[in-house]
């Protein structure tokens, strides 16, 4: 059968269709013109009011049988390993009982209780799907497909036959609750699975001594119960297709990919959004005891003890408290649980330890209410395989043995660029995304109405309380105190009296930095030669000295001459915004108390005259070239004084300001405190605990914003929330052994 | 195989055009109601109206499916190759007998979007549930055919033979392992709108 084309597929499917078809058009009045061309490629199916439950073989409750009977038995036929059998174990004999499809009890999105998830069958499920979103068979042609051989880039033709749920929605909260139904499922099923003794003949009629391994009277038999309660599996689909050719066993590849039996799903079990499930915190009286500041009034240089103004490159001060937070009446309260998958093994009644209804007769057991394992908001998206990379089924070497085989992903481009995710969204020739709770791939639109895809190609599992970043489309577990996911017996509210007390050390500090500014100018000066003589430069400027200028000499001569000096200052400037460790340093008010610096001559200017009295800031003013009181025409060298032109070379002067070096200069720098964070690594904590050895074992705590105490306020049998995120099967093989 | 599979489509077939069968073509043309059927049907595979297995033990190979899958020959060779024998999954005991006690045949309307689409409604009662007795196979195997590309004399994997012997669970079962069976009242409710997928934007 399975040696069969698509096209044969195909042609089924037409010749179901036409027959279906001919119904329709014996109750409809459609002319056959019209029916000729409704061929179509597929048939669609919605169950309204369905429910499935599989009861035992009998006449009980009015026909339906004994509720949750009818079973599934997988017989274990065939020897034991050599390694089971000589460790001693036994044939391992499984009944399904009572697999039942229905709807919840409870409406969508409302709280579970133990009537739910220890009941299997609820109600009969509105509507699964809608007429414009219903379930599917259908054969279809993928014309774009690459085959496996890497060197060949052109695609092929892939005819599948596929089945399909319906889409999923993604504000289920917003639709008729006839629709949300399909949100809603329910699905129950027990089992007895028994240690047989492989040495005893199967009797169907009485237990005997066929499950005696290990002497008589044992309890060789786990009675397990599985109930979910609120799930969707709208989304899910299962492809079935012929895989295309060209893998050779190279590259990791295997010839027994090639243009065999292909198949390729999208599992979707989804029970709701994990970013609204968290418990709810509250306490009685929570306060918190915040005193004064102790200031710790030294300034410290970075890294060292200096404080000297030349060495320290910068300086903090610090101050620090303890706060003591204290809460009474802690309270951790279960949330509104719309969705519970729970295992259950414990039984209210004994039926008989090695009973069960397919040997012994007999109802289904009853199980305790709230004992097992609880599962909360699982969301389960598996993508197994695609057209391109398809899952096969093959035989192992020794050709007894099945293997389940998702093909490898080849190395070829137009392959692994399909699957692949490139998560910096940088390059969108990755294709690649995964399939979870709030999307699959493509959105679709049909009519006019958004469904979730089903064209990922990345897994995704989540239990209980979860983040989502819609923009790398990415879970995490939530790790708060109200994240809860999985329990051991039902989820318990917590209360505890207290009074607890957290005492918490806050450090916070300012924070100045050293900032160096030089000015260059030019101080422009005349020598003066009255003649009689050469008037020597006292700065030796490349120009040379001033020569006379008058006849014989005589007369007076002015010769200008320039020369650039640079001014050089310290002063602080001051923390102003810490924003995640980086600072930023904007405040250096106060500064410039010095008015006069002394330049240092430069080189340079060679020969030129100028005018140039322009320092660079904070330098105001270079006019002022002379020292001790002697101005103008004096100091430019221009007349007066002893002994012209040996003046002119000076100072710089700038403002005279005052109280750069006050932490206190004005109510900004003043008031302004930067919290010191938790990291033990920043500067300010490591320049705290260096200068102040007494707390070097006292580590900084981040003050929460409400009282806050170091109590987990949890549920003792709450074990949290677990994702899974952004699963990509590479490669995946099963192979059976010992058959 | 494949001649199974039709003949058992034919069988499906023969079983609703008898319950149809009074109706004539250009009657129903002009019908707009919606009339409907009751269909029952049971179907026994290798079983006696008791639901026993009716294989006599030195003929149980003749109770079975087995599939072979494209290119899945002992050697790795693909499909027609001069070497390779095939493999086959084969199904062993298999049997069953599927009592549908009513399912209610109707035709209705449905409407998405401003389309209007015959739909064929399945119906079913929960007090009238699918009767599932022993449906299922004694186990399961991978057999090989004894003779490459099934020349002559090949004895195919469908029809390799042989039980376990002494005594215990094992014995007298064909080779193989994992059996399956379903026993049991499959209880249904509700309705199925059945229609062409023609035209539809999911299609």
């Amino acid at each position: 059968m399975t040696q069969a084309q698509p096209q044969w597929k195909r042609r089924a499917l037409v010749v179901a269709l036409s027959v279906l078809s001919s119904h329709a058009l014996a109750l409809q009045p459609i002319s056959d013109e019209e029916m000729s061309a409704a061929t179509g490629e597929g048939i669609a199916f919605l169950p309204e009011d369905v429910s499935l439950r599989f009861n035992g073989a009998d006449n009980n409750n009015g026909g339906q049988g004994t509720f949750d009977t009818g079973y599934i038995r997988y017989i274990p036929v065939g020897p034991l390993t050599t390694e089971a059998a000589a460790s001693g174990a036994g044939k391992g004999d499984i009944f399904l009982y009572g697999l039942a499809i229905s709807q919840s009890n409870q409406d969508y999105g409302d709280a579970r209780t133990s009537a739910d998830w220890n009941t299997r069958f609820g109600r009969t499920i509105d509507s699964w799907g809608t007429a414009e979103n219903p379930w599917l068979l259908r054969v279809a042609t993928d014309p774009d497909v690459p085959n496996f051989d890497v060197n060949d880039p052109n695609p092929d033709s892939v005819s599948f036959l596929s089945v399909e749920a319906p889409l999923a929605r993604s504000n289920v909260a917003a639709l008729s609750s006839v629709e949300q139904s399909a949100y809603n499922l329910k699905l129950g099923l027990w089992a007895d699975a028994f240690v047989r003794d492989p040495s005893v003949a199967e009797n169907m009629t009485a237990t005997g001594s066929q499950f005696d391994l290990g002497g008589s009277g044992r309890e060789n038999r786990i009675r397990l119960q599985a109930v979910w309660d609120g799930l969707s599996i709208n989304g899910t689909q299962l492809q079935i297709f012929q895989t295309l050719g060209g893998a050779t066993n190279a590259g990791g590849m295997s010839t027994s990919y090639n243009n065999t039996l292909g198949i390729a799903g999208v599992l979707r079990f989804n029970s709701g959004d994990g970013q609204n499930l968290r418990a709810i915190v509250s306490a009685g009286s929570a306060t918190r005891n915040t005193p004064a500041w102790t200031d710790h009034s030294a300034t410290f240089g970075c890294g060292n003890n200096s404080t000297s103004f030349n060495t320290a490159a910068c300086q903090f001060r610090f101050r620090s408290r303890t706060v003591t937070d204290s809460v009474s009446d802690l309270n951790w309260a279960v949330p509104a649980l719309a969705s519970v998958l729970r295992l259950s093994t414990r039984e209210t009644a004994n039926t008989g330890l090695l009973a069960t209804p397919a040997i012994n007769g007999g109802g289904a057991p009853a199980f305790d209410p709230n004992e097992g394992l609880y599962i909360y908001n699982l969301n389960t998206n598996l993508v197994l395989g695609s057209l391109y990379q398809p899952l096969t089924v093959g035989v192992a070497d020794d050709g007894q043995n099945i293997s389940l085989e998702i093909a490898r992903i080849p190395n070829k481009e137009s392959i692994y660029k399909r699957i692949y995710t490139d998560y910096s969204g940088s390059d969108a020739t990755y294709l690649g995304s995964t399939c979870n709770f709030y999307q699959c791939g493509a959105t679709r639109t049909l009519g006019g109405v958004d469904y979730q895809g089903n064209t990922a190609t990345h897994s995704s599992i989540s239990i209980g309380s979860t983040e989502y970043d819609a923009i790398t489309n990415s879970l995490t577990a939530y790790s708060g105190v109200e994240a809860i996911g999985v329990s051991f017996g039902q989820l318990q509210s917590r209360f505890q009296a207290g009074p607890f007390i957290s005492e918490r050390f806050q450090l916070e500090f300012q924070q100045r930095q050293r900032r160096d500014s030089t000015g260059v100018f030019t101080d422009r000066y005349r020598l003066r030669d009255d003649g009689g003589g050469t008037q020597e430069d006292p700065f030796g400027h490349p120009a040379g000295d001033c020569d006379g200028g008058g006849l014989f000499g005589l007369g007076s001569a002015n010769c200008g001459r320039y020369i650039n000096r640079q001014g050089f200052h310290t002063d602080w400037i001051y923390l102003t915004s810490n924003t995640g460790g980086v600072k930023v340093f904007g405040d250096a008010g106060g500064a410039y108390t010095t008015a006069e610096l002394y330049g240092t001559p430069m080189p340079g200017g060679i020969g030129a005259t100028g005018n140039t009295n322009n320092p660079g800031s904070p330098f105001m003013q270079g006019l002022h070239d002379c020292v001790g009181g002697i101005t103008n025409n004096n100091c430019n060298g221009a007349s007066g004084g002893n002994g012209d032109g040996v003046y002119g070379v000076g100072v710089i002067r700038i403002d005279a300001q005052v109280g750069n070096r006050s932490w206190a200069l004005n109510a900004t720098r003043n008031n302004t405190w930067f919290v010191a964070g938790s990291n033990p690594n920043t500067q300010e904590n490591v320049v705290f605990r260096e200068i102040l050895p007494a707390f070097a074992n006292t580590p900084t705590d981040v003050i929460p914003a409400t009282p806050t105490v170091a109590i987990n306020p949890s549920a003792l049998n709450n074990y949290g929330s677990a994702v899974i995120d952004g699963l990509l099967i590479q490669h995946l093989k099963f192979t059976t052994r010992g058959l | 195989m494949k001649r199974i599979l039709w003949l058992s489509s034919l069988f499906f077939s023969c079983s609703v055009f008898a319950a149809l069968e009074p109706l004539e073509n250009d009657v129903l043309q002009a019908v707009t109601g919606q009339g409907g059927a009751d269909i029952s049907l049971e179907l026994r595979l290798n079983h006696d109206g008791n639901a026993d297995f009716v294989c006599a033990n030195d003929a149980l190979e003749y109770c079975r499916i087995a599939l072979a899958i494209n290119n899945r020959n002992h050697d790795g060779t693909p499909t027609g190759s001069p070497t390779g024998r095939k493999q086959w999954l084969v199904f062993k005991g298999i049997q069953g007998t599927i009592n549908i006690q009513e399912i209610k045949l109707d035709g209705t309307d449905l409407t998405y979007g401003s389309t209007v689409k015959p739909a064929i409604q399945l119906s079913y009662d929960p007090l009238k549930p699918i009767l599932i007795r022993n449906f299922g196979y004694q186990s399961l195997a991978i057999e090989t055919d004894t003779v490459a590309n099934e020349g002559a004399g090949n004895v195919p994997g469908y029809l390799a033979t042989g039980v376990y012997g002494g005594t215990g669970f094992d014995a007298g079962r064909e080779f193989g392992f994992t059996g399956l069976n379903m026993h049991g009242n499959l209880s249904l409710a509700g309705t199925i709108k059945i229609f062409g997928c023609d035209g539809h934007p999911r299609c």
